[in-house]
């Protein structure tokens, strides 16, 4: 045939869109009809109506392949039905659980914030030199120093938490809300979805009382009437104007305290009492860079401009700094991110481990079809065919599984958004969208490559000869058995990583549970009391209730002591932070104001706490409205002022008052509570500083109150005796102090769990896979294992045979885990509490349960091999 | 489909000959690309409906190997169903005046 012309190859090459097999049968047949058509019609017209042609009929015959494929594949596998099944539910939990993670991962953490151009907005802190890298929140007068004089923002907005009680329906009840300046809205580029944003108008003082209302109280509280813009809502006793009405989004930035358990639904403006002092640090402040300008370059300018304010307020302002994040930063303490990125590595570990286990069955299976294959090739199938079918049977697995699995995954979705800790920002979140059924589908697919490959490229070099001619048994043996060794060398060494990481964050959990805390939990309730201040306008009001209320609840049987504070260690409440500074070291130029979080606490509250007063003595009778300010200072803080000098009796100056230093007491765990280095049981105790609360009535408060150790009685009682004294007053946040520990403990205990629920899967799954490959290994070498039987080998030999090629396998995949494990440690060393991420007695004792589990997966095939009987064996082909 | 079986009742034809035996029974109306005589001739072929001829059938015609299809018995019953059926629908339609010509 002669070669054809130009267009005739054209066509040919064209004709490679169609399938394989079509061309096989009637490319020659076409390519003769294009010949004859061209000869007859012309080639133009020709080829006009063949690109329709092509682009409508290669497509159908390569989907009309396609099915065929796939039945043929499920037909394969209803062949071994139990072997199907067991490979779908394997990957099904896999790819299942990975989904589930990844979507709580995106949800929370990869997805950016849900406010336009997102990146460009910062949260800014101000930051005490000498308190070792802690950061506090921003004193108003800052603040507007700040929206004066600096230039790289767009806009910024400040806020602080409230407690609202709101008496609507009933009981009073207490709603956690936000003092807000009205350029907050502008900021995070949210409109109100009805009515409007607060405005410089409402900020006003004399300006009428407003509120803004997040759209969760809209649909509780006013069910979700479109009027409610002219309703209004009574807060701490003042009636409030709803103007608007935000989106749930809102609520996250509102959250006062990062890790809060709830976040705010009320949004007031900010009164800007400017009398206050410049070293008061209570607020959130957060700003919209501008688009020319970079993080760093914000940086730099706030650095100087706080340069400039310290020159200028030497007083409240040397040697404190400003620190800028990006907001989707500092939402999250690092620690979260961390776990959560360990948490989708440890699943995708386990997903891994389930995809060997199910490529050495397919490999199995693939070896025993071998004359199939054989045979089929001997008929005239091309390797490539053969080999895509064993892609399609591999990949119909997968899918299916994959479907199964994401199924199983979205349905747990609100399962999810309720196990997540409280304390992780954005939880609602967590939904179905194209990303996630893009992951999906993404490692469902790549799990069907994965073990689809390799047997399907074993299948394509068949070699015909030796497979048609001889019995069953494994002819590739060698290379086949290179394969599935490194399977098993490669699962144990994953499992090796995870139960090396699950044993870290175990041990790392235990330690955190154990830390000193500096205080007596045990026994302790804890709730907050946030009077209305119409009721108790000033000091000497807010005092009396407060002397009231301790009073009814010291007379209470099996109270020990009750106390007051500002908040309650690891329980939610205001931080605030102050400048203060030893008036003896005024002199010395380079002595400069520190910071400390204030607690302003009654006398008894060391007692109810359980606190050691270290030096001097706990605030008394003495300290009262009028008599000498007194100060009561932690140890760190005292440490850190005078070192090894005596702290009684020094002086300390800040908000231009002068506080003479009565008592030192122990540092104690859970004050802190600022920013994305917010407190917790592995942060260092904070410097604290006590005031009376004789001398500064504080509102709110919270109370603090022991008993014996696990009265459950009580809680009805405190609320009772405060009802009688102040009926509309709710008691909030009512519960032991136990729990609230507990609670700042959730994420990393939920961590932890999750990655030992991963590991023990991961050890399973290898130790099925061992299993499976020695197994198969003692089948293939039955007449071997005869024959040595027959010639007088000891029982234990062949075992110490079988037990040897097993153990020496894993013992390479234990070596390769314990590297791999100590690589992934040191990125995970954040995570681990007061250990080194090196320990070797972890490591050591990872390698002793790994080995134990393969030698136990090892065991049943030996017992096998030396109950195979000799002759039966030698017989048998 | 059924324009392929008609084209191959009454003498065995390859490919090209059926493509010109249709288009001219139907007066250029109904050109069969390859794409489509092709796909359509497999599944004939798998169905049954028609068999493939692996010699030649016309020597002297032609001197490649062509591929000739032959009508089988059961595409025949298949071929004579169809055209019953079709010759009922005109029948029905010409009853009540959409088809030319009378019942």
């Amino acid at each position: 045939m002669a070669k054809g012309t130009i267009g005739e190859r054209l066509y040919r090459q064209l004709l490679r869109m169609y399938p394989r097999d079509f061309t096989d049968d009637y490319g020659d047949e076409m390519t003769r009809l294009y010949r004859d058509r061209v000869r007859g019609e012309g080639a133009a017209s020709v080829w006009v109506a063949l690109v329709g042609d092509l682009m409508r009929t290669a497509p159908r015959e390569q989907a009309a392949t396609l099915v065929q494929d796939v039945r043929h594949a499920w037909r394969t596998w209803g062949r071994t039905p139990i072997l199907a099944l067991t490979a779908i539910l394997t990957l099904a939990v896999g790819v299942g659980a990975n989904t589930a993670v990844f979507s709580v991962v995106h949800g929370v953490l990869l997805r950016p914030l849900p406010y336009p151009d997102a990146e460009r907005l910062v949260e800014l802190f101000e930051h005490d030199r000498r308190a070792d890298g802690r950061f506090f929140r921003v004193s108003l007068l800052n603040y507007l120093s700040w929206v004066e004089r600096a230039r790289s923002f767009d806009a910024l907005a400040t806020f602080s938490g409230r407690d609202f009680i709101v008496t609507e329906h009933g009981d009073p009840e207490r709603i956690v809300g936000s003092a807000v300046t009205a350029s907050l809205f502008t900021v995070l580029g949210v409109a109100p979805i009805v009515g409007r944003p607060l405005s410089e108008g409402d900020e006003q003082p004399g300006a009428p009382p407003v509120a803004v209302l997040a759209d969760s109280l809209w649909i509780r509280g006013f069910g979700r009437d479109p009027a409610v813009v002219s309703r209004s809502i009574t807060l701490n006793g003042t009636r409030h104007q709803i103007i608007g009405i935000v989106p749930t989004t809102f609520r996250e930035v509102g959250r006062t305290q990062i890790g809060a358990a709830s976040a705010a639904q009320i949004f007031v403006p900010l009164t800007m009492n400017t009398a206050q002092s410049r070293s008061n640090h209570t607020l959130r402040v957060i700003g919209r860079l501008r688009t020319q300008v970079s993080l760093e370059q914000a940086r730099d300018e706030m650095q100087r401009l706080a340069a400039g304010m310290a020159e200028e307020f030497p007083a409240t302002n040397r040697n404190w700094g400003v620190w800028i994040e990006r907001l989707h930063d500092s939402m999250f303490e690092p620690r979260v991110r961390v776990s959560l990125l360990v948490l989708l590595g440890a699943v995708g570990v386990v997903l891994l481990i389930a995809c060997a286990n199910v490529a050495n069955l397919l490999l199995a299976r693939a070896t025993s079809r071998q004359r199939e294959f054989a045979l089929r090739t001997a008929l005239g199938a091309r390797p490539a065919r053969l080999a895509r079918q064993l892609l399609t049977e591999s990949l119909s697995l997968a899918m299916v599984s994959g479907a199964c699995g994401v199924t199983v995954a979205i349905l747990s979705m609100p399962a999810l958004r309720t196990l997540v800790p409280a304390t992780i920002p954005r939880t609602d979140e967590i939904g179905l969208d194209a990303t996630i059924l893009g992951f999906g589908l993404l490692i469902t697919i790549a799990c069907g490559v994965f073990f689809g490959v390799v047997p399907a490229s074993r299948a394509a070099r068949v070699n015909l000869l030796p497979a048609l001619a001889q019995s069953g048994r494994g002819i590739l043996g060698s290379s086949r058995e290179a394969w599935r060794h490194g399977l098993v060398v490669a699962q144990t060494g994953l499992a090796t990583m995870l139960v090396v990481l699950a044993a870290l964050l175990l041990q790392s959990l235990v330690r955190l549970q154990h830390v000193p805390l500096g205080f007596e939990p045990s026994g302790v309730t804890t709730a907050r009391l946030s009077a209305s201040r119409a009721k108790y306008p000033d000091a000497a009001a807010m005092l009396a209730f407060h002397r009231t209320l301790l009073g009814s609840l010291e007379t209470l049987p099996s109270v020990q002591a009750v106390g007051l504070m500002t908040s309650a260690p690891f329980a939610p409440g205001v931080r605030r932070g102050v400048a203060l500074r030893d008036r003896a070291a005024v002199a010395a130029p380079s002595e400069a104001s520190t910071g400390a979080i204030e607690q302003v606490v009654s006398a008894d509250l060391f007692r109810a706490l359980g606190m050691k007063v270290l030096t001097g003595r706990p605030f008394g009778p003495q300290d009262q409205q009028g008599s000498p300010l007194v100060a009561i200072v932690s140890d760190g803080l005292a440490r850190r002022l005078w070192a090894n000098r005596d702290a009684i009796g020094q002086v300390l100056e800040l908000d231009g008052r002068s506080h003479e230093v009565v008592g030192v007491v122990e540092d104690i765990r859970g004050s802190d509570g600022v920013g994305a280095r917010g407190g917790g049981l592995d942060r260092d105790p904070a410097a604290v500083l006590y005031l009376s609360s004789a001398q500064f009535p504080q509102n709110p408060v919270a109370l603090v109150v022991r008993t014996d150790a696990q009265l459950e009685a009580i809680l009805p009682a405190i609320r009772a005796a405060v009802r009688e004294i102040d009926p509309a007053q709710p008691v909030p946040d009512l519960r032991r102090l136990d729990a609230w520990i507990a609670e700042s403990a959730a994420q990393p205990r939920l961590t932890t769990t999750l990655a030992g629920a991963f590991a023990v899967a991961a050890l399973l799954l290898t130790a099925v896979g061992i299993y499976g490959v020695i197994s198969y290994g003692v089948g293939q070498r039955t007449q071997e294992i005869g024959v040595r039987m027959a010639m007088g080998a000891a029982r234990t030999s062949v075992v110490g045979l079988v037990l040897r090629e097993g153990m020496t396998w894993a013992a390479g995949g234990i070596a390769v885990g314990l590297f791999g494990a100590w690589a992934v440690s040191r990125a995970i060393a954040g995570l681990l509490f007061d250990m080194s991420a090196a320990d070797p007695l972890t490591f050591g004792a990872t390698a002793l349960a790994l080995a134990g589990v393969a030698g136990v997966a090892c065991t049943v095939p030996a017992i096998r091999a030396i109950r195979i009987d000799p002759i039966v064996a030698l017989r048998a082909d | 489909m059924f324009h392929i079986l008609v084209a191959v009742a009454d003498q065995d034809r390859h490919g090209y000959a059926i493509m010109r035996d249709v288009a001219a029974r139907t007066n250029g109306a109904l050109k069969l690309s390859p794409g489509t005589l092709y796909g359509s001739i497999k599944r004939m072929l798998e169905d049954g409906l028609i068999v493939e001829l692996s010699d030649r059938q016309r020597p002297d015609e032609d001197d490649e190997r062509r591929r000739y299809y032959r009508l089988t018995a059961f595409g025949r019953s298949v071929a004579q169903a169809e055209a019953t059926r079709l010759a009922t629908l005109l029948r029905q339609a010409k009853a009540v005046g959409l088809a030319p010509g009378r019942a």
